[in-house]
């Protein structure tokens, strides 16, 4: 945004018609990096709110020569990994995911295809499962298309650590989606066999 | 060419950061491992997903809910500017008093008269005294502070609590009413 630096300065003396386009500018970004983060939508709304509070405070002490959109989303990611820290956590378990199910498989039958759509949300299933630190990579990976280098210095981890975080997520998820495969064709197998055997 | 090495390299390969020979070895080892062949391509599915799915969106009227958190907050750092400029200005006013109050204990301590008045003006006398010591003991630090004769103290004294009471009046000024209203 050209006028961004402009706002920003508006903003530090006072206009509040400024910050609020401020808001309007960033206010897809954070709130879809707290929604993929909490996996809440209410969650989601109070913490993107509660990132521009912080970047209102903290303003004066925006360093212009950094990128804007960056220090943002670092004030957000930061805020939501602590949330999440702070959240209670409770596993779920594979047989309350179904999520993967619907995921194109050679061999997977026709009938397991049709559980797509009683999917909310496969992406929050599977960034669920995700540590936090992982999950935030992977957002700002796919939806902010960060480089490494970008996302390394969002969140305040080196190069490697951020190549590592985003092969271990990705196995992760990987793994997680062949597991549940492997439990969708073993059922349809058994239900078939039971079928066969009735009639 | 080890599994577990192309695990990595297939990660850095959906995010186009592996060289031409290298990606040729990828393919060579997934052409000949059924299970990281499975693995790549479960891999490339998640990668597509990620990237076709749109962003999340807040519900409408976002940006003027913030705004409405915000002067929330900057009413109660008002509140608390204001309980800081008024507790300063108390003790503005006690600062240019100080020296009225000392004068005046001075002259009353003076009256010797045994009446009941006087008897209530002698407490008085004993309070405003102490409050004398306190002015001389603040006047000595300063001087011994500055180095400076008492002379040059008094003025000195009378600029630093106008050059106060400018600054405090100025704040004052500067303070702005924040209006505060509840959304519906």
């Amino acid at each position: 945004m050209e006028e961004e630096s402009i706002l920003i300065r508006r903003t530090l003396a006072g206009d509040e018609e400024a910050f609020t386009r401020l808001v309007e500018a960033y206010q897809n970004s954070i709130y879809n990096l707290a929604y993929r983060m909490l996996g809440d939508a209410a969650e989601a709304e109070d913490a993107a709110q509660e990132t521009f509070l912080r970047i209102y405070t903290r303003l004066s002490t925006y360093n212009p020569e950094k990128k804007f959109s960056s220090w943002v989303l670092s004030i957000a990611s930061h805020y939501c990994i602590d949330r999440l820290r702070r959240r209670k956590h409770t596993p779920v378990s594979l047989d309350d995911i179904v999520s993967w199910r619907w995921l194109p498989s050679k061999d997977v039958a026709p009938e397991e295809q049709t559980l797509r759509e009683e999917q909310k949300d496969e992406i929050r299933d599977l960034l669920d499962e995700l540590p936090s630190h992982y999950r935030a990579v992977m957002i700002l990976r796919y939806w902010h298309e960060m480089s490494y280098d970008e996302i390394a210095g969002t969140l305040g981890a080196t190069q490697s650590t951020i190549k590592s975080r985003l092969h271990r997520a990705r196995k992760m998820m990987a793994e997680r989606v062949q597991a549940q495969r492997g439990r969708g064709n073993m059922e349809y197998e058994e239900r078939r066999a039971i079928r066969n055997a009735v009639l | 060419m080890q599994c577990s090495k192309v695990s990595e390299l297939m990660s850095l390969r959906l995010d186009g950061l592996l060289d031409s020979v290298t990606q040729e070895r990828l393919d060579e080892h997934l052409a000949s491992c059924q299970p990281c062949e499975e693995e790549w391509r479960v891999l490339c599915e998640l990668s597509e997903l990620f990237q076709s799915t749109p962003l999340s969106v807040p519900a409408p009227g976002f940006a003027a809910r913030v705004t409405q958190r915000v002067a929330e907050v900057r009413a109660k750092q008002e509140l608390r500017r204001g309980a800081f400029l008024l507790s300063g200005g108390l003790l503005l006013l006690l600062l240019l008093t100080l020296p009225s109050l000392v004068g005046m204990g001075m002259l009353i301590g003076d009256l010797s008269s045994p009446t009941l008045i006087n008897t209530g003006i002698s407490a008085l006398t004993a309070l405003l005294s102490a409050l004398r010591s306190v002015g001389d003991a603040v006047a000595l630090l300063l001087s011994a502070s500055l180095s400076t004769p008492a002379a040059v103290l008094a003025p000195a004294y009378i600029a630093i609590a106008l050059v106060t009471m400018f600054v405090w009046v100025h704040l004052m000024l500067r303070a702005r009413p924040v209006s505060v209203t509840r959304p519906a």
